[in-house]
């Protein structure tokens, strides 16, 4: 089967749980037949959001750019092609999801890529206990740390999850998995971060 | 000892989510993009059949019921035993080679009749496959800077033997492969960097003022994209410096013909023959974007595409014809004489690809979710992937062509 045909099978066969307002329906179905003024609305409601959640993943704002526009290039350019205009944004987050992925695979860096923090005293980050603010910023700077070293498989579905707030019927549409693996998967994810934040403490 | 809260989704969500304004320009561009490309051609659209008004509705559901008894009758084979052609060749029926014990377990879904698994090599994290030398497969490593030397005939069915530092990169090592001597492009020192493969030794560097994404040659003169710089540069190294340099908006492909023609593509959809000394543009034609190489294939030119996106020919005498799209989809490809293959984009299944059309041939399952990257060397196929959770090298043994 071409990688067309199961991308086909997979939006055909699996749906989000949340469906398309009947205006947004519309506006999907008049920028398959080439409206550039409905895409445009299209756009606006979801640029944003795709933006940040590759940046999340890919922690570097020209890869964020760079897949965000590359993932609505290749939206308005097969748009004719999705047959169900209700699953547009599991279609769309799939688009996005694989491009994060294969950005970073060709990056070859996932594991060994460290977030820097300026200024921040690893070996006294937790021993105080003073400065509640500095210690939460320690954290989520450490969590960063943490996150940067899973693979790109974990980066995108924490991220999809936690940072674009798709749920786990999502998650099954946008990766074409069963939602039950989605959940094991999210699951395996969540374990390989807490492990690799115990490395950074 | 340190006091540290639980991890819970809020925190995670306030780590990762940070509040990033996407940039205004992008929506401007991705509207202009819009404007101005073309959609593809969408699904024909078949009405509901009246399948009791038509002879064609009578003929449509005897087909179908035949299909049915015809599933239904190959379900219970499969019960019984499975067909003796869809069976996996496991590494135990390979002598000439033994199998390591990193080999997968062949508990997937079965492989056409006579692929093999033959081993799996182990590698570190951030390695790929990315060229063949004399039998050897050559594997980059961006994110320490090295290039490291897998000999098919070492270990248990091939080890790694050498590892060479190159320097500082954040990206995939663009090599450009000659007879005894390769020039890999380095982008965190931008330079280009001359390796002697049988020596295995750097032999000089050159800085150019550029990070490289992919690289041509003719004679001494080598032609490098700047993706990020969006730029095309043309690096004399017979005098170790730029003599020229060209803008090209996200530079990506580039090749030198036989006849020294010099095409580049930029990644929003161009390609362009250009002046061999001045790099200025002779003739330009607009192509599907999302470029990532071009490859000389003897009257044709090669256009490999980032992942979703087609691959495609063109002939380069006449580029004005445009290119011709395939539906085939690749996230890696390799090139031999006798034939091509590819990764899926979207499964990692490794394909062979028809020879002229690039169509897809056969498809293999594979092995684990993370392949990617593949080499045609010692009459096996090498692909990156996972095993148990490690980085390998996947041994796959094609059947004779």
């Amino acid at each position: 089967m071409s990688a067309e045909g199961l991308m086909d099978r997979t939006v055909e066969s699996e749906a989000s749980d949340r469906p398309l307002r009947a205006g947004e329906i519309d506006l999907v179905r008049r920028a398959q037949a080439g409206d550039p003024d409905a895409f445009d609305l299209l756009v606006a409601g979801r640029a944003t959001q795709a933006y940040r959640t590759a940046w999340a993943i890919l922690r570097d704002d020209a890869d964020a750019r760079d897949v965000t526009q590359e993932t609505f290039f290749q939206v308005w350019r097969d748009l004719p092609r999705l047959r169900d205009p209700d699953r547009f944004d599991a279609w769309a987050g799939r688009i996005l999801h694989n491009r994060c992925i294969s950005l970073l695979r060709r990056r070859r860096t996932s594991s060994v890529r460290e977030v820097r923090v300026d200024g921040w005293d690893e070996a006294n980050a937790y021993v105080s206990g003073v400065h509640p603010l500095a210690d939460a910023q320690a954290e989520a700077d450490a969590i960063r740390r943490a996150f940067a070293r899973l693979s790109a498989e974990q980066r995108a579905l924490l991220a999809f999850h936690h940072v674009h707030g798709r749920s786990v019927a999502d998650l099954a549409a946008i990766t074409g998995a069963p939602s039950g693996t989605v959940k094991w998967r999210l699951h395996n994810a969540r374990q390989a971060l807490e492990r690799a934040l115990e490395g950074e403490r | 000892m340190s006091r540290r809260p639980p991890l819970t989704d809020q925190t995670i969500a306030e780590s990762l989510g940070e509040d990033r304004a996407v940039p205004t320009d992008l929506i401007s561009s991705i509207s202009s993009y819009a404007r101005t490309t073309r959609q593809q051609p969408g699904f024909p659209v078949i009405g509901p059949l009246r399948l009791r008004q038509t002879a064609l509705g009578w003929r449509l559901l005897a087909i179908t019921a035949l299909l049915l008894l015809l599933l239904l009758a190959f379900g219970i084979t499969a019960l019984i035993g499975s067909p003796p052609r869809l069976t996996v060749v496991l590494p135990s029926a390979v002598p000439s080679v033994a199998p390591t014990p990193m080999t997968t377990p062949s508990t997937g879904p079965p492989w056409p009749a006579g692929w093999t698994h033959v081993a799996d090599i182990p590698r570190e994290d951030g390695d790929g496959v990315v060229a063949e030398f004399e039998g050897q497969v050559v594997i980059a490593n961006a994110s320490r800077g090295e290039l490291a030397f897998l000999d098919p005939d070492a270990g248990a069915g091939g080890q790694i033997v050498h590892r060479l530092e190159l320097g500082p990169a954040s990206r995939v090592l663009p090599m450009l492969r000659g007879a005894d001597r390769w020039w890999v492009g380095v982008d965190g020192s931008r330079e280009l960097v001359a390796v002697d493969p049988r020596a295995r030794t750097v032999k000089r560097r050159i800085p150019i003022d550029g990070s490289p994404y992919n690289l041509a040659a003719s004679g001494e003169i080598v032609y490098v994209t700047d993706f990020g710089g969006g730029q095309v540069l043309r690096v004399d190294t017979s005098l170790d410096r730029v003599t020229a340099v060209a803008d090209l908006d996200r530079a990506a492909g580039v090749v030198v013909l036989d006849d020294g023609t010099v095409l580049v593509a930029s990644r929003p959809g161009t390609l362009a023959q250009i002046d061999p000394v001045t790099l200025a543009t002779i003739a330009e034609v607009t192509i599907q974007g999302d470029v990532m190489t071009l490859i000389g294939d003897g009257g044709r030119v090669i256009i490999t595409r980032n992942n979703a996106d087609r691959l495609s020919t063109i002939d380069p005498n006449d580029i004005a014809a445009g290119e011709v799209l395939s539906d085939t989809r690749i996230s890696a490809f390799a090139l031999t004489a006798e034939s091509a293959w590819g990764i899926d984009w979207m499964s990692g299944a490794v394909l062979r690809l028809d020879r002229g059309g690039l169509s897809i041939e056969v498809e293999v399952p594979p092995l684990s979710q993370d392949q990617d990257g593949i080499v045609h060397a010692a009459g096996d196929l090498w692909v990156e992937g996972q095993a148990q959770g490690r980085p390998v090298v996947h041994r796959i043994r094609p059947p004779d062509l």
